[in-house]
């Protein structure tokens, strides 16, 4: 068996002597990890660029960087790095809670404040995520893994579009799709707008066999566009949506409207007629005659006119620059939490988050007395630095997160309880403190690791196969425990050796005649 | 252990048949309300929406509303069946819809206009819609990591002490995960309370922190198992006898027992903070990884050291016989 394996031997060796500088190094990074002061004014700043939509911060940006001091010494290798860097800035925007705000301190011109830069999930801040599904169609009967980019940049586009800062969309599975909508105000909206096809088409009046007429295709699609824009119409409150086409497009449109004068043109998104009734939706098919071509289009440039509203129009003409879906796509799951509910989880997290650590913290103040005083700092510094590092990897933190973490908190202090309870069997065996103190490290080690280790194996399935609740669960409780092991060993023993030993410890006395031979047996 | 001047002792091995017992009477019940799950809903815990398909809406409206109304609308709309309830979310009344799935969006919008008209403007708290392929695909995925985990964790304790160590620590596991399965199911046919995704989650961090507890009072076994044989005085007659595995046993876990308690007691504390003072969302999940870490520090102080002394005493007995033969 492999049981005669000793990790503390190697272990032990390796901490003896850096373990307090590690916990003080551990300590400064967790700081500054955690917090970050800068001037309210920069601060605002990078709040400001977080709120506004795609198109807005490009053009901020770009006008930012163009007003640079230095921009036309820079070369194109700078200009490029200084966007990135303003774009970064936005968004750390999205993610800052202000700690607290200080007028103008120590004397210094300006304000500062202090905040923390914790990734919040859609459940803490409100937002959609979505889960969609490629469908395959007549023409596309697979879903290849180039239909799947195809996909990916026409739903990037759209919700670009939606003005909506911080999208993700990441590909899952062989045809599926996840896309992440912070923040977003009108989530049918974007749904609306994600869901459907968006494939235009130009089709002219055709008579079958018996003389019925239908809508024939005529090769002419959305994809011949150069680009849409919606504009009103002059004198009505109805818009339009004025269209260019690519060079072959422009040629086909050409010469279907050569030889349609006089006759008619229906314009289909979807397969339903653009023209909108009263209600705002499509027109019937029996009911829709299209429109009339009164003299050939030579020039490129077109127009629907289907009494759109304003917001119609718009949603059209973007639909059409972010292009048609290869495929139709359906929406396997939709998960949205609207910011009211998001601030009252995260309220309701935090009192219970302190609430539980406190009732911990004064449970072990008082079972331990001054040692459980120590496992209390360290439990201080475990929060610390786990947080630092969510900050730093960034782990987005969810409802389920917090619980993790939470959880993790009681599994740090298992660690402290199972060295304390062995250094109370050594004191009570008649060893000395130092003695005591090291003999319950080490007995005490291969229990938390084992015992660690198991609940790592948990959490590493549970990242592999879990949902995405799931996993921000096990992301949380994984770094949590590894970090107990590490406040446990080193933060813990450094500090109870730093308690002077005359005060004693666990119901021990300090005995000077035992701490004479308990130098004899250290050396 | 000790508690003030109190010393309290537990003799695990000689009550041992009671323990089972115990363990018996809290699992029995569960697995009758599990097979009764399987029954009526073709699945050993009444299964929600993650698993089934369809959709929970969240809604705030501005004036209290009348929930057969709500439900009326909701069967206009083609949503027949649907549950409504209200619920209350820091102190205002919210409107909890339960509904089967709805696959088409137009139905949805239709159904929010109506609402809309018929009750006036309102607050959307929460949309979760899941259509019904997903479902089977969530369950196929949550059991597969079940079964992984479970395997790395017999690897990993037989690597680190011996198998029979992993068998008992296992049996102990599924002790807890059916003493919280079996509450959860007994919920599900009582009160209607169905399990999701996140309860999936709730059972492997159960499975965790059985195993982690379980394993500490492994590990005084195996470093006190070097006493086995070694010779005690009898308290009760005075007379020398050799120490047993059940003597080292029942002194591990005694040794341990403080350790046990206080861990869980941390534990309980976080969770029950969580639970009474956590957003709703996750009190479900809470209330799960609350049982289960209650069950999973019973199951590693009373039946998983147990369950190894029996196992050591059958195969000495085996042994014995061999040997006679």
């Amino acid at each position: 068996m492999a049981s005669n394996w000793q990790p503390m031997s190697v272990l032990s060796s390796l901490f003896k002597d850096w373990k307090p500088i590690a916990v003080l190094v551990v300590l400064a990074w967790s700081l500054t990890t955690m917090f970050h002061l800068e001037p309210t004014k920069v601060v605002d700043g990078y709040m400001k660029m977080s709120s506004m939509n795609s198109s807005e911060l490009a053009s901020y940006v770009h006008d930012t960087v163009s007003k640079m001091p230095r921009f036309k010494k820079m070369n194109l290798y700078e200009r490029e790095t200084a966007t990135k860097e303003l774009f970064d800035k936005a968004q750390l925007g999205n993610n800052i809670q202000v700690v607290s705000r200080f007028d103008m301190p120590f004397g210094s011109k300006e304000n500062y404040t202090l905040f923390s830069n914790l990734r919040l999930g859609l459940d803490l801040r409100g937002g959609s995520q979505l889960l969609l599904q490629a469908l395959p169609s007549k023409n596309v009967p697979e879903i290849s893994p180039d239909v799947m980019r195809g996909v990916e940049t026409v739903i990037n586009n759209r919700i670009n579009s939606l003005g909506v800062s911080e999208t993700i969309v990441q590909r899952a599975g062989k045809d599926r799709l996840i896309v992440e909508m912070p923040g977003i105000k009108d989530p049918q909206q974007a749904k609306d707008r994600i869901g459907t096809t968006a494939l235009l088409e130009f089709k002219e009046l055709a008579a079958d066999e018996q003389g019925m007429p239908y809508w024939k295709d005529v090769g002419l699609t959305g994809k011949d566009f150069k680009r849409a824009h919606a504009e009103p119409m002059a004198g009505t409150s109805v818009y339009r949506v004025g269209f260019e086409f690519k060079d072959e497009g422009a040629r086909k449109f050409g010469e279907l409207t050569k030889r349609l004068v006089g006759q008619q043109i229906g314009i289909f998104l979807d397969g339903e007629p653009t023209d909108r009734g009263p209600d705002g939706r499509p027109v019937p098919l029996e009911e829709y005659r299209g429109v009339t071509v009164r003299e050939p289009i030579l020039g490129g440039t077109g127009e629907i006119t289907g009494n759109f509203s304003k917001e119609q129009a718009l949603d059209l003409s973007y639909k059409l620059n972010a292009g048609a879906l290869p495929v139709p796509i359906k929406i396997l799951e939709e998960r949205t939490v609207g910011a009211t509910l998001g601030q009252d989880s995260i309220d309701k997290s935090l009192s219970a988050g302190l609430i539980g650590i406190g009732t911990v913290m004064v449970f072990m103040l008082c079972v331990y007395g001054l040692p459980g005083m120590v496992a209390n700092l360290a439990l201080v510094l475990y929060t610390l630095a786990t947080l630092a590092i969510f900050s730093a990897m960034p782990v987005t933190l969810t409802l389920a997160g917090i619980a993790g973490f939470i959880l993790s908190v009681g599994m740090a202090v298992d660690a402290n309880i199972l060295i304390f309870e062995r250094t109370k069997e050594e004191l009570d065996a008649g060893k000395s403190l130092y003695l005591a103190i090291e003999t319950g490290f080490s007995k005490a080690f291969s229990a938390i690791l084992d015992s660690n280790a198991n609940s790592l194996i948990a959490c590493g399935v549970l990242m592999i196969f879990g949902t995405s609740i799931v996993k921000g669960f096990a992301v949380t409780l994984a770094i949590g425990v590894a970090v107990s092991m590490f406040t446990a060993i080193s933060a813990t023993r450094t500090m109870l050796h730093l308690i002077p030993r005359q005060l004693g410890m666990f119901g021990h006395k300090y005995e000077r005649s035992k701490a004479k031979t308990a130098t004899k047996e250290a050396v | 252990m000790k508690i003030f001047n109190l010393e309290i002792k537990v003799d695990i091995v000689k009550y041992r048949w009671y323990w089972f017992g115990i363990s018996l009477a809290l699992t029995v019940p569960g697995l009758i309300g599990i097979a009764m799950c399987l029954y009526e809903f073709h699945a050993p815990l009444k299964p929600g929406i993650d698993f089934t398909g369809g959709s929970i809406l969240q809604y705030q409206f501005e004036k209290p509303l009348d929930l057969d109304q709500v439900r009326n609308v909701l069967e206009e709309n083609g949503l027949p069946g649907s549950q409504v309830q209200k619920a209350f979310i820091s102190g205002q009344e919210v409107i909890v819809m339960r509904t089967k799935a709805i696959d088409d969006e137009s139905i949805k919008r239709k159904v929010d206009q109506s609402l809309e008209s018929s009750f006036g403007t309102y607050k959307a708290l929460s949309v979760d819609k899941v259509t019904a392929t997903i479902g089977p695909e969530l369950l196929q995925n949550g059991l597969l990591a079940l079964i992984i985990t479970l395997a790395m964790m017999i690897g990993y304790i037989s690597w680190r002490y011996m198998f029979d160590y992993a068998f008992c620590a296992i049996v102990a596991l599924f002790h807890d995960v059916i003493v919280l399965c079996g509450i959860y199911a007994l919920m599900g046919l009582s009160m209607g309370t169905e399990v999701d995704s996140l309860f999936i989650s709730a059972v492997l961090t159960v499975i965790g922190f059985s195993v982690h507890d379980t394993i500490v009072v492994f590990d005084r076994i195996r470093e006190n198992a070097k006493y086995v044989g070694s010779k005690v005085k009898d308290k009760a007659t005075g007379e020398e006898r050799k120490r047993s595995f059940g003597d080292i046993a029942n002194d591990s876990v005694n040794q341990t027992l403080t350790r046990s308690i206080y861990t869980s007691l941390t534990v309980v504390f976080t969770l029950a903070a969580l639970a009474a003072f956590g957003g709703v969302t996750t009190r479900d999940f809470v209330m799960a990884m609350l049982i289960g870490v209650i069950s999973g520090t019973y199951s590693s102080i009373f039946n998983a050291s147990c369950l190894l002394v029996y196992w050591r005493e059958l195969k000495q007995k085996q042994k014995l016989k061999a040997a006679t033969a």
